[in-house]
């Protein structure tokens, strides 16, 4: 069960035509693709369209899907799912995917260029989760350089429920009218928006799946094969971009506001609006309707661009804004071309004046509009202070001065974490063996790179923790190096990447694959090793078979990675092996985050119905602890932290675990493993206890009561 | 319809403190009320221990739902050295409410970075107008820790354009449907919140 339940939320997908539909971005999305006759769906989740990925789980187990003909796959990778398209090249079927992007894109990449050389008969959409600026997790950079490379279209998309049901369902007619892939890009917020539009009915798709394998279409010059290819190429310039720029204009899918007329205008990505308008509000250039006496022209569709739509709303200006978000500033420089061909002289700024790169917020925005308009506004057009300048100044000061002050609050790993234990062994080890190399990969276990634990130099994708460290498989450097990848990535790619590519090249690496049940850094969806019964898939297949299925021999599962010991000594074990051939490590233990998702609401309807419920949890015994911290700097728990020391001849404070404690007992483990700690100790607190164990209570009390009396007595001076 | 006819609140904390469900209350009282209300966070991380902000905004039209740095009318502060990371969002007549709270980072308690010295000391020095208090003793005091996020919005219930019952009775209305025995002591838990601003 993913992270996020959307199994009241879906319902809403069967809403007919002419109701109101509510709700969030994703589901809106959903909703827009099976009023479009989708015919399947497919995607692997990654913010920000992970839940994109869990409504469409959700309903299918809803049987939603199912009503329509409609059929979901829970795509192995993005690549996968871009293959998955190919059901739309002979067949007239409507067909959506869906990814974290760029990352994504480059994974589905292959598949996706062979998509668009051949092209496609039924309408091929792919939904980018573009993850870019404020809360990204990747490296910054465009999806659209894949767009233009392929020559797929890419649309943009203000970011309101209308405009994006708009997209999806203008995207699929967009891909039949010019036989391309559309990619349609929501950025984070846009997937979060909440909002409303107008419902149509459901479709189901004509033909369905089954009525085309009734009809099998092998046409081979939708194949790429040269001399086939070279045919593709001169397709897509000579019909296929033609038929895409038609379409576009003829259906207005780019808008242009033209405010209060004037001779300056701005030009910006569908995706901007709001955060253009908001800009413009704050310059005091907007109402709150979003009225603005500025002339826009908005790009729902960033590629290909309509030229004379942009010289025509260029020609009678002095001077345009390009808005883009991102760099290299394509845009600009398209449109820069498109008015220099044609003899218009429009002044375009753009990058000059707003910040080359990083995310578009209103506030990033208004000094760049502001600066545009102080220099070619006018007097009609004038903006109100901007940036800092729009701050009370002693307040902006003393901000800037106070923020610096407070320490940096980084993500890192969940209290609990079973991965917590896993990088405190590798700690451990390095104490005894010396420093090595870590080859780390994409997922939770990333934050492993930051303290207190600091393991790790490199990551160089998801599933590519093994593969990062093929370069250093040399006899003087073998018992040195060491990989790491997740359940996620091993399943994505890494069984081929690193495993297989480990057996194949005679590779001794260590490899450690983190095995806890879930693909957890997306939202906790289920994985082909989860542990988890799923009815849509196929669960419980053991990672241990696949990597020894390659050719595998030293295998060792740690089935409980919370005993630092025996992690600690078979990763010596791995290290120190005179075999030949890689060695893998499988550590176990659930995901915490999720295991907790599932108990602490079981065991508060326990308490509830005055059942017995036990829940553990460590301490720290004040009395005993030195406060040297060496707990923390092998734990970084969140839930241990310093307090007061209760003796008042000690002023080094104590360390004192928090409320958040689940309970998992690594920081005694590692205590314990590293020989360091004494003082803690593990205590079940038992809710709705039985009578036997009151009564054991009551005598307990009593004893320590009376050895507490006798105590004090002794300790008195006579 | 102006920047200023919007009101601003900005609640910050810590992941699992209950920043994003102060914030939904909030936003669910306004829209009751028949304001239009946008709401953002940033939370993507915070579940793992990272630093919570969740933005409300609401007044006649509202299109964005981002609080412009300086611009904020009231502060909820969960913790409050984030509080302090968070205040220059306040406009210079807005108002902080601060749980006096301390949760040192795992950066501080290991000794590589420290916790700011005097935090509340720090926002008033700065002209920050704020009232400071541990929910968490007033919580503890009621016999419920959970109360705080219960707590802290009693204390801003009285700084809202919008009776602080209304705000009392859309936190209880909650509790009916989920927990109904919960009720009394959470009606206690928003007066203590109050009375303590």
């Amino acid at each position: 069960m993913a992270e996020r339940s959307f199994a009241k939320e879906v319902q809403d997908l069967r809403i007919g035509a002419g109701e109101t539909f509510r709700g969030e971005g994703i589901l809106a999305v959903t909703k827009a693709l099976l009023q479009s006759g989708v015919a399947y769906v497919g995607g692997y989740q990654g913010a920000p369209i992970s839940h994109l990925m869990d409504v469409l789980g959700d309903a299918q187990q809803q049987g939603i899907l199912d009503e329509w003909g409609v059929h979901f796959e829970s795509s192995a990778s993005e690549a996968a799912a871009a293959a998955m398209l190919a059901a739309s090249v002979n067949y007239p079927l409507r067909g959506a995917v869906t990814w974290k992007s760029p990352v994504g894109t480059n994974v589905a990449s292959d598949a996706l260029a062979n998509l668009s050389s051949g092209g496609v008969k039924g309408g091929a959409l792919v939904i980018v989760g573009e993850d870019y600026g404020e809360g990204s997790s990747i490296m910054q950079e465009r999806t659209h350089a894949f767009a233009m490379k392929s020559q797929l279209w890419l649309l943009d998309p203000r970011p309101n429920l209308e405009s994006i049901v708009a997209a999806v369902e203008h995207g699929f007619a967009l891909s039949e009218a010019s036989r391309t892939p559309v990619m349609l890009e929501l950025r984070i917020r846009a997937c979060h928006v909440y909002g409303e539009f107008t419902a149509k009915a459901n479709r189901t798709p004509s033909p369905t799946l089954a009525e085309a394998l009734a009809q099998p279409i092998q046409d081979t010059t939708r194949i790429t094969l040269p001399p086939v290819a070279f045919q593709h190429e001169q397709e897509k310039v000579a019909s296929r971009w033609p038929d895409a720029v038609s379409y576009i204009r003829e259906h207005h899918l780019n808008e242009v506001f033209q405010g209060a007329g004037g001779d300056v205008g701005l030009v910006l990505q569908g995706g901007l609006y709001n955060s253009v308008i908001r800009a413009l509000q704050l310059l005091g250039l907007a109402d709150a309707e979003g009225a603005t006496p500025l002339p826009l022209y908005v790009m729902n569709v960033t590629y290909p661009l309509v030229d004379d739509e942009l010289v025509a709303f260029c020609a009678d200006k002095r001077a345009v804004l390009m808005v883009e978000e991102g760099q290299p500033d394509f845009l600009e420089q398209a449109l820069h071309s498109i008015l220099r061909k044609a003899g218009v002289a429009t002044r375009v700024e753009g990058k000059g004046l707003l910040p080359a790169a990083g995310e578009y917020t209103p506030f990033a925005l208004e000094e760049g509009v502001a600066g545009f308009l102080v220099a070619h506004g006018g007097p009609d057009l004038q903006p109100g202070p901007a940036g800092s300048k729009r701050l009370d100044p002693v307040a902006a000061e003393a901000g800037a001065r106070l923020q610096g002050v407070v320490p940096e609050r980084p993500a890192g790993f969940c209290t609990g974490c079973p991965e917590r234990p896993l990088f405190g062994a590798i700690k451990l080890l390095q104490q005894e063996l010396g420093e090595f190399h870590v080859s780390c990969d994409i997922g939770c276990h990333l934050f492993s790179i930051l303290p207190p634990f600091h393991v790790g130099n490199t990551t160089m994708g998801y599933g590519l923790g093994a593969a990062g460290s093929a370069a250093f498989n040399v006899p003087s450097g073998r018992r040195k190096v060491l990989s790491v990848m997740g359940d996620g990535g091993f399943w994505h790619n890494g069984l081929t990447s690193g495993i297989g590519n480990a057996v194949f090249n005679k590779s001794d690496n260590v490899i450690v694959i983190i095995d806890n049940g879930y693909s957890s850094a997306t939202g906790g969806q289920d994985l082909l090793s989860s542990a988890a019964h799923n009815p849509a898939r196929s669960t419980g297949n053991p990672i241990e078979n696949a990597v020894r299925g390659v050719g595998v021999s030293w295998v060792r599962t740690v089935p409980w990675t919370y005993d630092v010991g025996q992690v600690r000594d078979v990763l010596r074990d791995a290290l120190a092996s005179e075999e030949h051939g890689p060695k893998v490590v499988i550590a176990q233990s659930e995901c915490m985050l999720n295991k907790q998702r599932r108990e602490k609401p079981r065991i508060r309807a326990r308490v509830r119905e005055g059942k017995r419920a036990v829940r553990q949890r460590f301490g720290v015994d004040a009395d005993v602890c030195t406060g040297d911290r060496a707990c923390m700097r092998l734990s970084g728990c969140p839930s241990l932290t310093l307090a007061d020391n209760p003796d008042p001849l000690r002023e080094q404070p104590v360390t004192q675990v928090v409320d958040s404690c689940v309970g998992c007992g690594y920081c005694g483990e590692v205590a314990h493993a590293a020989v360091l700690c004494p003082s803690f100790y593990r205590a079940d607190v038992v809710h709705n206890p039985s009578l036997f164990e009151r009564a054991v209570d009551r005598l307990r009390q009593r004893a320590i009561d009376w050895l507490a009396t006798r105590a004090v007595t002794v300790e008195r001076p006579t | 319809m102006s920047e200023s006819q919007t009101t601003n609140i900005l609640v910050v904390g810590i992941g699992g403190q209950g920043v994003m469900t102060a914030a939904e209350i909030l936003a669910e009282a306004a829209l009751a009320e028949g304001y239009d209300v946008k709401k953002t966070e940033v939370a993507g991380m915070a579940q793992r221990g990272g630093m919570v902000t969740s933005h409300v905004r609401f007044g006649e039209r509202v299109l964005s739902p981002s609080i412009a740095p300086g611009t904020a009318d009231i502060m909820v502060g969960f913790e409050v050295a984030e509080a302090l990371r968070w205040c220059h969002y306040l406009r210079p007549e807005g108002v902080a409410m601060v749980n006096t709270l301390q949760l040192a980072p795992p950066v501080v308690s290991v000794g590589l970075f420290e916790y700011p010295d005097d935090p509340v000391g720090k926002m008033r020095e700065a002209g920050v107008k704020l009232y400071a208090f541990d929910a968490g003793e007033i919580a503890r005091g009621l016999g419920d820790l959970r109360l705080v996020n219960t707590v802290m919005l009693g204390a801003i219930a009285d700084h809202l354009p919008f009776p602080a019952e209304h705000l009392r009775e859309r936190i209880l209305e909650r509790f009916r449907a989920r927990k109904p025995e919960a009720v009394p002591i959470n009606e206690q838990a928003f007066e203590a919140g109050r009375q303590a601003a």
